[in-house]
C-alpha cells in the first residue's frame, strides 16, 4: 500500500479517474453499505469489533479513526443520496475509502470546507472536515458530478 | 445511544449526557432542551465526561444551544473532565467560543 507517497500533505484533490487506476487491483478486507443514519453507528460498532479483534494497539488509535471516517460517513447520510465504505489493512496501516453517489465537491467552496476551521464556514458540510485533516494521515478526495471518493489513510504500526 | 439525565433544575438547569452524541443520537438531546423552561431558566450547564464519543454534528449541536442561551441572557457551560472528547471540541473550535 503506497497510497500517501507523492501527495500533498494533507488533504490531496485528485481527479476521479485517477482512482480506478490507482486502486484497481486493491482488494478490501471489508465492504459496508451507507444508507440511513443508522448505518453511521453501525459502521463505528462494526470497525470497533473488528479491529479490536485483530490489532494489539487498537484501543490507542481507535477514537481518531472511528471518528474521522464517521465524520466521512456522516456526510454521505447528509448531503447525498448514500454510498457504501470500502476497508482496506495492510502492514503499512488502515485505509477507508468512503464512496458516496451525490453530485460531487463543490470546488468553489472546497477551500473554505478544507482549511477553514470549524465553525469559521458558513456551511456545516466543512465541520468534519478539521477533524478528518486532524486524526488521518492522509486524506485524498477523488471527486466529479458522478460523485467522491474520500480515502483516509491511517498509518498504523501495531 | 445517548442517556440524558437533568442533575439541577431551574433556575440554574445540569444535564449529563453518557454514551453518544452524534447525527444519530441528537435528537434525544434536542427532545430533553425543548423540554426545558426557559423563562425561568438562568442559567445551563451541559455535563460531557460521561460521553464515549461526540462527532461534528454533536458539537455543533452544543453551540447551537450556546447561541441560544446567550440570545436569551442565560448563561451557559460544557462541563468536561474527558480529555479524549476535549480534544475534539478544541480541534471543531467551540472552545475558542463557549468557557472561553
Amino acid at each position: 500500500m503506497e497510497e500517501t507517497a507523492g501527495l500533498a500533505d494533507p488533504i490531496s484533490i485528485r481527479p476521479y479517474k485517477e482512482y480506478q487506476a490507482r486502486y484497481q487491483s486493491w482488494e478490501p478486507v471489508g465492504e459496508l453499505k451507507i444508507e440511513s443514519k443508522a448505518d453511521i453507528a453501525r459502521i463505528r460498532r462494526e470497525l470497533d469489533t473488528c479491529f479490536a479483534a485483530h490489532l494489539s494497539c487498537w484501543s490507542k488509535v481507535r477514537l481518531p479513526v472511528l471518528l474521522a471516517v464517521s465524520e466521512a460517513v456522516t456526510n454521505v447520510v447528509k448531503y447525498t443520496p448514500g454510498g457504501r465504505l470500502l476497508v482496506y489493512a495492510d502492514t503499512a496501516g488502515l485505509s477507508f475509502h468512503v464512496i458516496d453517489y451525490g453530485t460531487g465537491l463543490d470546488l468553489d467552496v472546497l477551500p473554505s470546507l478544507l482549511f477553514g476551521k470549524g465553525f469559521s464556514t458558513s456551511s456545516s458540510l466543512g465541520m468534519g472536515f478539521p477533524i478528518m485533516d486532524k486524526y488521518a494521515d492522509a486524506v485524498t478526495a477523488y471527486t466529479s458530478g458522478r460523485g467522491t471518493i474520500l480515502v483516509l489513510q491511517f498509518d498504523i504500526d501495531c | 445511544m445517548l442517556s440524558v439525565s437533568i442533575k439541577k433544575d431551574v433556575p440554574d438547569v445540569g444535564l449529563s449526557l453518557s454514551g453518544n452524541l452524534d447525527m444519530v443520537t441528537s435528537e434525544v438531546l434536542n427532545e430533553t432542551f425543548e423540554r426545558l423552561d426557559e423563562v425561568q431558566m438562568r442559567s445551563l450547564t451541559i455535563s460531557i465526561g460521561g460521553l464515549n464519543f461526540i462527532d461534528s454534528t454533536g458539537v455543533g449541536q452544543l453551540l447551537g444551544y450556546y447561541k441560544r442561551c446567550t440570545a436569551r441572557d442565560i448563561g451557559f457551560r460544557i462541563e468536561n473532565d474527558n480529555p479524549e472528547i476535549e480534544a475534539i471540541l478544541e480541534i471543531i473550535g467551540i472552545r475558542e467560543i463557549v468557557n472561553s
